[in-house]
């Protein structure tokens, strides 16, 4: 075509157009994604506080682990409790159990969380072996709820308590054993109990 | 009438073209069991495709009575299979379905890497067909835990504790795909929306991909 100017190099018109359609749609992808990505990882940096439950009254609890023990010391004994659970938006009536021992001295009372730190499976108190067995895959805890062998990588989780009017409560957390969790084998038996105000 | 009706619509969008490339063209002799008895090998991915097809079909009227709410998820599961006419058989294809889409994946595979198909200029293709059986495999995980019951839970439960383990981050991984710090109410809707919603559009793409690049590449000579 006589008269028609070559293509120009470098910065066009077009060149321009399309700039600003590619930045339009990026900002577009944009902005659905930070939202939509940000609910999906929102229950990353989900924290919530822990649940007071009562397990029962002091004098009995005590009582009970006596006599699951001999000679005056106390042993293992399963302290089951209910409570509302609210999981996200729903409300609903659960129970579950915690292993309490009565230990004596200023903080007399150990309650351990009986959730396998391995895959979550209840774990077993065996009074024969003085110690705790999963049934899943057979970790193994001391009375302590110390892992000693087994698949387990983390002790036992163990409850927070206080005592109110002679009752004992214990402070559900949402963690993966509903307990205070142990990083690693020390302090051996942490002492958990909370002071009232 | 039926050529009539064909020529209406070819007159108004050229059918006939695209439907000879996706469904009426002729496939060599070495792979067409009506020739040899032994070719039914090449069959296991075409099955797998229709078994896709029914599940999607099954899944679609499933979820016209299924609630994906941990109160009512395995009450609207047993309501199927108790009250709904056929809904018994509805969910028994679809369990099923889901069985023989893996057993059948996993011929198709073993045909692949057997006849060495995945080689160059395929490996493109093998990638794609790995990422089907990682979308495949996550809707039956998804899927599994639906029904709500004791099973479907503790499977979960297990299932999900394993990217704890992911160093660093395993963590924060657990509580994205849990939707919390605990298997429950957000994880079902969750892996419901994941099933459902996320993992078809996932597998309808890449099975787009992989059709297309089968074209593209042909079918391999003679084992
Ligand atoms: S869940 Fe306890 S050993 Fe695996």
């Amino acid at each position: 075509m006589a008269g028609k100017q070559p293509q120009k190099a470098g910065w066009t018109r077009r060149d321009f157009f399309n700039w600003v359609l590619n930045v339009t749609m990026g900002v577009i992808a944009l902005l659905v994604a930070v939202p939509a990505v940000g609910a999906a990882i929102t229950p990353a940096f989900a924290r919530s506080k822990p649940i007071w439950i009562r397990l029962g009254l002091a004098s009995k609890l005590q009582a009970a682990s006596l006599a699951a023990g001999t000679g005056g010391v106390g042993s293992v004994v399963k302290a089951s409790y209910t409570y509302t659970a609210l999981d996200h938006w729903v409300k609903q009536p659960a129970s579950d159990y915690a292993y309490l021992r009565y230990i004596g001295g200023s903080c007399p009372f150990y309650i351990l969380s009986p959730i396998c730190t391995h895959l979550g499976c209840h774990v077993d108190w065996v009074p024969s072996a003085n110690q705790f067995h999963c049934p899943c895959h057979g970790s193994v805890y001391t009375i302590d709820g110390l892992n000693v062998s087994g698949p387990a990588p983390r002790p036992l989780g163990v409850f927070r308590w206080k005592l109110t009017n002679g009752e004992v409560w214990i402070a559900r957390e949402d963690t993966f054993t509903g307990a205070w969790e142990r990083q690693g084998e020390s302090p051996r038996r942490p002492c958990l109990m909370v002071k009232q105000a | 009438m039926f050529t009539r009706f064909v020529r209406w619509l070819d007159e108004r969008m050229m059918v006939s073209p695209l439907w000879r490339d996706i469904a009426d063209h002729p496939v060599p002799a070495h792979t067409n069991p009506s020739e040899r008895v032994s070719a039914f090998v090449y069959c296991f991915g075409g099955v797998t495709f229709l078994l896709i097809i029914a599940q999607f079909v099954t899944g679609m009227f499933l979820a016209m009575d299924y609630v994906p709410d941990i109160t009512n998820a395995y009450n609207s599961t047993r309501y199927i299979m108790d009250h709904v006419l056929f809904g018994k058989q509805l969910l028994s294809m679809h369990n099923w379905g889901s069985t023989l889409i893996i057993i059948m994946v996993t011929l198709h595979m073993l045909r692949i890497y057997w006849m060495g198909v995945y080689k160059k200029p395929r490996e493109l293709n093998w990638l794609v067909g790995v990422t089907l059986l990682l979308i495949i495999l996550t809707f039956g995980f998804t899927g599994y835990l639906l029904p709500w019951d004791e099973k479907a839970y503790f499977a979960t439960q297990v299932g999900v504790s394993f990217v704890q383990y992911v160093p660093f981050i395993g963590k924060a991984l657990f509580n994205i795909i849990a939707g919390g710090n605990h298997i429950g109410a957000a994880t079902l809707s969750r892996f419901f929306a994941i099933h459902v919603l996320f993992l078809p559009a996932l597998l309808l793409s890449f099975l787009g991909l992989h059709f297309l690049m089968i074209r593209r590449n042909g079918i391999t000579g003679p084992y």
